[in-house]
């Protein structure tokens, strides 16, 4: 393959990296010692996954009742946390195998990192369903295998059955995906790594990659294979969520437009977590010159444009609402905006809708801490989004008599921030014990925009089976 | 000597190698089998190998482990060799009995299961009640499990027993010749009261009271003027056609309410040739439950309903000829339009009209009884020469002993079956008086208000444990017979009594002499005394000759009206009232009645001081809010409740709540980090209005003139309903939902389906359905019947082991109710009309619930019965989100109850529910399954009425109809044909299988009301 140069370009790598540089930078955190901000930061996290911890065993312990749920508001916290976390666990494999499949090789510096963010997003997603449930204890209920328990069968009929599927087939192939990934770059590490021990780990997670050309013919085509059976799920997983509420009765979930809506709305606020991460990753690990500003501005585009189909979901929610001359479905799209809990419905457009078309400015764009700024709004605004749904829909459904207001215990809420730091706890030490950006494919498009490639003796050699990866995709 | 013959075994042996001589040695001829050792391997000879030794330890731990897991110690039981008779196991029995939940006498029949009464149903055969039972009746049988029930006699507040007891009674008495007195409840059996009479007639001038904490003295004393006979009448509310009520909640608590609805709803039928609907108006300034289902409602304060009375008193008498017995003119306007119609309905259904008063007020009762005598209703819509006996009460005479209590003159002291130390007006003097009173027994079944400052304490029976009779009515005897042992060393008054004098014949011979006396010889059917008695206590009553007590002819000297109490701007007038669950307070013990909803107000586990919405909006007062009510001394605090419908200047409030000890309560339901108790510890329940009773001339009034002051403090009220309406709110766009309907009597008879009229087109994915081959249970419910009384609630939840949950988790919208009754008001917050919809699961055909359970815990029968299968539930709660009724019940918590006793009311057809579990009306499926059973050992096929599930079965308005809609001629079948069957939500295509009948108000104008 040969690059097309053209001055139009910008180059997707700054900072004039040679393909040791790369390395070196990459490799670089992950040989030295924890720094005090990492260890603050994890420490902090692992402190508030302990209170997770302790409200959901106290909840499991004493019951569901120490949510604020009741007879008419069946849930609340438990499946608004859950879509949003399935949410943002969609920008990773979005970027890495979508993009991936659209050619669109900017992805490379980001993809890793998001595929981790991706990953323990679902983890904490799906142990929403999980506790969720009177008796969690019995969870394997739901899944269909023979037994002994008469044997009792699963109702395909059922979304929560679907979600089941749908989620744990998008965390295996994400992981495989993610793993497949790494592989080169364990050997890289293995190559580079002085203590026994962890060459060992390294070369044992490496599956014994040699770097040799039939290694990369079969890494690549893996790759893409498993990039393809990605792009579905991208599409499919928040489909099958928003069936959760698509299919039931109740005014407010019942609505056709729920699978692209929810899937826009994914992508939506995946981008907007990955931009909370990288914008602080990109600073802390000083990968500045990897995850450039342009390709913050990359992603606040794709949020833009996911944020424009948001808007337009939740207008053609209001429109249909007066079009079909159901007087429930009106009542439910008036009592979001008027009732009481219109407060929340505020938190969401204003989150969702009005503030992010400042980045229709380039200077928004490019201003970093406008666009981190922005990312948080964006990620509150969507949480509020599935608190609006699932909560104002159920809490005034057809029958006045049960209407019922709903509010969050502490328990909820400790649930809530224990499920933040998990989620920091695994990406903390993601961003410690792995390469934050994936060494074998940043080098793939260090060229690019380039007039002339990097040589490779401008700094250190790479150690040679490294190299001969490296030499493979240069071609 | 010649060597002795040797035997040898083998060559060995005779040979004596050396090999043989070496097995000698040792104990075993061969080594012991190794399996480990490889032939030819060297081990040392008996050391235990790794492996063996691994062996064996792994094969003791996995034995020690599993002789672990056995199922306990074993405990031998020992069978029945000689079966008890009528004791079939997982049998039920069903016993008659007459109920006293209070002093109405309803008939019941006990079910007992395995030697217990789980349930208490009406008896269908009753004359009174006629099935019917209240939601206390229903509740009784839970009383007779409390755990916190009397035991055992106590003697200066110390436990004792019975004998030290009858000792020190009996001493103190026999020092006595005077000064005993016997304070009861109505008495209305007569054995009890001659008991009563025999033991006092050994003392000089003592006397037997009659008291009844919420009294209706004032009408038996205006009989014993008008008619010269101190009697209560019998109402006949299925004679009447036009019924005027003032105050008087018959519907809810009044006298005999089941009666009376039974009664009330057999006038109110639209089935048959002409429809027969009664009119009903109702003048009140609380919403009472009657009020709420009254055609017409006119709020009216409570200072105005005597010059209501007055004035169609006046108008009654011009338009007949005759004088108004009112001496001076009318003090009070009032509307003359009203007035008219009201005048015109009651001269239209001369004989056919009733006038009832709940004011216990001598005056009013005595202008009642003048407009009932001027449109000739004695006879007919009230009997005076069959009389009722269901209350006895006699105010003035309990007044007279506190002032003989007072002055000394009372030296013994023995109160039966009643708590004045709570409910008497200036209970405080009453219990002052008490102290200086030698001897003071209470017959108490808890230890309540009375029993706490008595020297002696005797434990009663509960109902369902004594024998007894009651004449309700003048020739109707109702029977009680016990239904298993007493559960603590308990006596019935009449045991204590009899004792006392000496003799001690068991109530069952007092009452079987008593029978053969007085009662066999009133009766002409059957001859033989035993065959008689066997009949009655098998039939749970007997009708025989009723007495001939023929009252005098009516006079009435003119009266001169007492000055009507003022308002100013800032007092209001207070209404006390029974609920419908804790009635005069005798039910405060039972978790049933205090989480049962109150009909109108939907607030469980308090009492709280209804507001008028207007004063609640000038005070600026939310619901929950608390405020100090203070009428004299007495100064209580109250959440306020706020009332539609209710009058601007009245302040009404529950009584029976304060009671001491219900503080017992505070451990019900969740404990939790964030949970609240029912009651904090030394508490109670509310607070007492009794103390806001007083003596206004001879009777007590439950009318009283108080001021309302804000705190500036809350204590939220448990609601299991916050939207009142079925409108939405103006602003999120005030559409009108049919989930009621409802029409007037003119436009039903124009059109019999009117304010039905909501065709939808309902499409179908398939061209035929599932087809029910067999039975498709279904269940209509009438509107027009359904007084909203609740009575179901309870029989639902002593049916299907419905837990109790306490206050905080009802506040947290968690009920666990599987029949609720939806109130919902039209009009506005001035003038509102109520619709009462019973709603439990509807069974949906097309059910949503059952498609979006992952687990397949509910499914659909083959006889269209939604089930929900307990033990295959893990609680996603999907289901409950998606029951458009909202009908499903989880269980938040363990609610079960660690009190063994409590436990036993337990019905053994229905599991317990653990935590995380989902449940919901299953149609009494053990019902349905026992019938068909049945059926089937019979030999036949079902039929219509076979079946009669709890909340059908406990309705006193007879408004449920169950059955299978596949037979077409059974009385579901006809109720879906009847153009006011409606289904709710019908255009949503749930298909349910609950279906309502619209509502029909006797009322002239076309109003739009709900449909």
């Amino acid at each position: 393959m040969s690059q097309v140069y053209s001055s139009l370009r910008k180059p997707l790598i700054g900072g004039h990296k040679s393909l040791g540089d790369v390395t070196d930078d990459v490799a670089r955190p992950l040989e030295r010692r924890a720094t005090g901000l990492w260890w603050m930061a994890f420490l902090t996290a692992l402190t508030v996954l302990g209170i997770g911890v302790i409200a959901v065993s106290y909840q499991i312990y004493t019951g569901i009742g120490t949510w604020g749920l009741n007879r008419t508001v069946g849930w609340g916290f438990d499946i608004t946390n859950f879509v949003f976390w399935v949410g943002i666990g969609h920008a990773g494999t979005l970027i890495s195998a979508i993009l991936f499949v659209f050619r669109q090789r900017w992805r490379t510096s980001i993809n890793r990192s998001a595929e981790a963010m991706t990953l323990f997003a679902v983890m904490c997603a799906g142990l929403f369903p999980l506790i969720h449930m009177g008796r969690p204890w019995l969870f394997f209920w739901i899944a269909p295998y023979p037994n002994f328990r008469g044997p009792l069968w699963v109702n395909f009929r059922s979304p929560l059955l679907w979600d089941f599927f749908a989620i744990s087939t998008y965390f295996i192939i994400s992981a495989v995906f993610w793993y497949i990934g790494l592989m080169p770059d364990m050997a890289t590490l293995r190559d580079r790594t002085q203590s026994r021990f962890k060459k060992v780990i390294y070369g044992w997670m490496s599956f014994g990659w040699n770097g040799s050309t039939r290694t990369w013919v079969r890494y690549e085509t893996t790759y893409m294979l498993l990039a393809a059976f990605a792009t579905p799920l991208v599409l499919s997983v928040h489909s099958i969520v928003s069936m959760d509420f698509a299919t039931a009765v109740i005014p407010g979930w019942h609505t056709t437009i729920f699978p692209p809506y929810f899937v826009a709305g994914a992508v939506f606020s995946g981008f907007a977590m990955v931009l909370t991460l990288m914008l602080i990753a990109r600073k802390v690990l000083n990968y500045e010159e990897y995850i450039t500003v342009d390709h913050i501005e990359k992603m606040c585009k794709v949020i833009l444009a996911t944020g424009g189909i948001v808007a337009l979901a939740y207008s053609m929610e209001a429109f249909m609402a007066w079009y079909s001359v159901n007087h429930y479905e009106r009542f439910v799209f008036l009592n979001r905006a008027l009732g009481p809990y219109a407060w929340a419905y505020r938190i969401m457009v204003l989150c969702n809708v009005v503030l992010p078309q400042l980045l229709w400015f380039k200077r928004v764009r490019r201003n970093l801490i406008a666009v981190f700024i922005m990312s948080i709004v964006i990620n509150i605004g969507m949480w509020f989004e599935r608190f609006v749904i699932v909560v104002t829909s159920l809490h005034r459904d057809f029958l006045p008599s049960s209407w019922a207001m709903y509010s969050p215990t502490i328990i909820e809420l400790a649930t809530l921030a224990g499920s933040f730091g998990l989620f920091f706890t695994c990406f903390l030490l993601f961003a410690r014990l792995l390469p934050f950006i994936a060494i074998g494919e940043v080098k793939a498009v260090l060229n690019y925009a380039r007039p002339h490639p990097p040589s490779s003796d401008e700094k250190r050699v790479p150690t040679p089976p490294a190299g001969k990866g490296e030499l493979a995709l240069e071609g | 000597m010649k060597e002795s013959k040797k035997h040898w075994k083998g060559i060995e042996e005779r040979e004596q190698t050396t090999a043989y001589l070496e097995t000698l040695e040792s104990e075993f001829p061969e080594p012991p089998p190794r399996l480990d050792v490889e032939p030819g391997a060297e081990f040392p000879e008996a050391a235990v190998s790794r492996r063996s030794f691994l062996t064996a330890a792994g094969f003791s731990i996995a034995g020690s482990t599993l002789a672990g897991c056995s199922r306990g110690p074993l405990e031998k039981v020992i069978p029945l060799l000689n079966r008890p008779e009528e004791m079939i196991p997982g049998r039920a029995y069903w016993y008659s009995s007459t109920c006293r939940g209070c002093t109405a006498g309803c008939g019941i029949v006990t079910k007992n299961r395995d030697g217990r009464p789980i349930k208490i149903e009406g008896n269908p055969e009753h004359p009174l009640s006629r099935g019917g039972l209240c939601a206390v009746g229903q509740a009784m049988v839970l009383s007779l499990y409390d755990s916190q029930r009397l035991q055992d006699p106590m003697i200066n507040g110390q436990p004792g027993n019975w004998a030290d007891l009858d000792l020190a009674v009996t001493e103190g008495l026999e020092a006595l010749s005077d000064g005993v007195f016997v304070l009861t409840g109505t008495v209305s059996s007569p054995s009890e009261r001659a008991r009563i009479n025999q033991f006092l007639a050994r003392f000089e001038g003592s006397e037997h009271i009659e008291y009844d904490p919420v009294s209706c003295s004032a009408i038996l004393d205006a009989h014993q003027q008008t008619h010269g006979q101190r009697r209560l009448p019998h109402y006949r509310f299925d004679r009447a056609r036009v019924i005027v009520s003032f105050d008087a909640d018959f519907l809810g608590t009044w006298i005999s309410p089941v009666e009376f609805t039974k009664g009330y709803s057999s006038g109110r039928t639209l089935e048959g040739e002409s429809p027969q609907l009664s009119h009903h108006l109702q003048l009140e300034g609380r919403m009472s439950l009657t009020g709420s289902n009254a055609d017409q409602r006119i709020k009216v304060s409570p200072d105005d309903l005597f010059a209501w009375l007055a004035a169609l008193t006046r108008r009654l008498a011009d338009r007949s000829g005759v004088d108004a017995p009112l001496a001076g003119p009318a003090a009070v306007e009032v509307d003359q339009d009203l007035l008219d119609q009201m005048v015109e309905r009651l001269l239209d259904a001369r004989g056919a009209s009733l006038v009832v008063s709940g004011v216990n007020d001598f005056q009013n009762q005595l202008l009642v009884n003048f407009i009932n005598h001027l449109l000739g209703n004695y006879g007919t819509t009230l009997d005076l020469d069959q009389p009722s006996f269901q209350a006895n009460g006699n105010d003035r005479r309990i007044f007279e002993l506190l002032g003989r209590m007072q002055a000394g003159e009372v030296k013994a002291l023995l109160i039966a079956g009643v708590n004045p130390a709570y409910s008497l007006p200036y209970a405080d003097q009453f219990t002052q008086a008490l102290e200086s009173i030698p001897i003071t027994v209470a017959f108490a079944e808890q230890f309540d208000e009375t029993a706490r400052v008595v020297r002696y304490v005797c434990p009663l029976h509960h109902a369902l444990e004594a024998w007894g009779e009651q004449e309700l009515t003048s020739g109707v005897i109702s029977l009680s017979q016990p239904v298993l042992a007493p559960l603590g060393r308990t006596r019935s008054l009449c045991q204590c009594l009899s004792s006392w004098m000496g003799n001690e014949p068991s109530d069952l011979e007092r009452l079987r002499s008593h029978f053969r006396e007085e009662v066999f010889p009133r009766q002409s059917k059957i001859g033989d005394f035993e065959e008689f008695w066997n009949q009655s206590v098998h039939d749970g009553y007997a009708r025989v000759q009723p007495r001939s007590l023929a009252a005098a002819a009516f006079q009435l000297d003119a009266l001169e009206p007492a000055a009507a109490a003022t308002l100013d701007e800032n007092s209001y007038a207070l209404v006390l009232y029974e609920k419908i669950s804790m009635r005069d307070g005798r039910h405060a013990h039972n978790p049933w009645l205090q989480e049962l909803p109150d009909p109108v107000t939907k607030v469980v586990w308090d009492n709280y001081a209804c507001i008028a919405p207007a004063v609640a909006s000038r005070l600026k007062l939310q619901e929950g809010d608390r405020v100090r009510v203070t009428a004299g001394n007495t100064s209580l605090e109250f959440p306020v409740q706020i009332q539609p419908g209710q009058h601007e200047k009245v302040i009404a409030i529950a009584l029976g709540y304060g009671r001491q000890g219900t503080d017992r309560f505070s451990k019900v339901g969740a404990r939790w980090i964030q949970g609240k108790a029912t009651v904090l510890e030394g508490e109670t329940i509310g607070g007492n209005a009794f103390l806001y009773t007083a003596r206004q001339g001879p009777n007590i009034t439950f009318v009283n003139a108080v001021s309302l002051e804000p705190t500036g403090q809350r204590s939220p009220l448990a609601l299991t309903q916050t939207h009142h309406t079925v409108t939405v709110p103006e602003k999120l766009g005030g559409a009108q939902r049919h989930m009621v309907r409802d029409t007037t009597l003119t436009a039903y008879r124009e059109d019999p389906a009117s304010g039905n009229h909501f065709e939808h087109e309902v499409l179908q994915l398939w061209d035929q359905d599932y087809v029910y081959t067999g039975h498709h249970w279904g269940m209509a419910i009438d509107l027009n019947r359904c007084t909203g009384c609740s009575a179901c609630v309870v029989g639902c939840q002593a049916e299907n082991n419905v837990p109790v949950v306490g206050k905080d988790e009802v506040y947290r919208r968690r009920d666990m109710h599987w029949i609720r009754i939806d109130r919902y008001y039209s009009g506005d917050d001035q003038d509102v009309e109520t619709v009462h919809q019973p709603m439990m699961c509807n069974h949906c055909d097309h059910a949503p619930c059952e498609a979006v359970c992952p687990v397949l815990a509910t499914v659909h029968n083959d006889e269209g019965i939604n089930q929900q299968i307990y033990n295959r539930c893990v609680g996603t709660r999907y289901c409950a989100n998606n029951c458009p009724y909202k009908v499903r019940r989880f269980n938040w918590f363990d609610y079960r109850t660690e009190d063994v006793r409590e436990n036993l009311v337990l019905n053994p057809d229905i599991t317990t529910r653990t935590r995380g579990v989902m449940e919901k009306c299953s149609l009494c499926i053990q019902r349905i399954q026992e019938a068909k059973y049945e059926a089937k050992r019979e030999g036949r096929e079902m039929v219509d009425g076979d079946i009669k599930i709890a909340c059908q079965q406990s309705c006193p308005a007879d408004a449920i109809v169950f059955g299978d809609m596949n037979d077409p001629e059974s009385r579901i079948t006809q109720a879906i044909d009847n153009p006011r069957h409606y289904r709710v939500l019908e255009e949503m295509n749930f298909r349910p299988s609950i279906g309502y009948l619209t509502k029909v108000r006797n009322k002239e104008d076309a109003g739009e009301g709900h449909g």
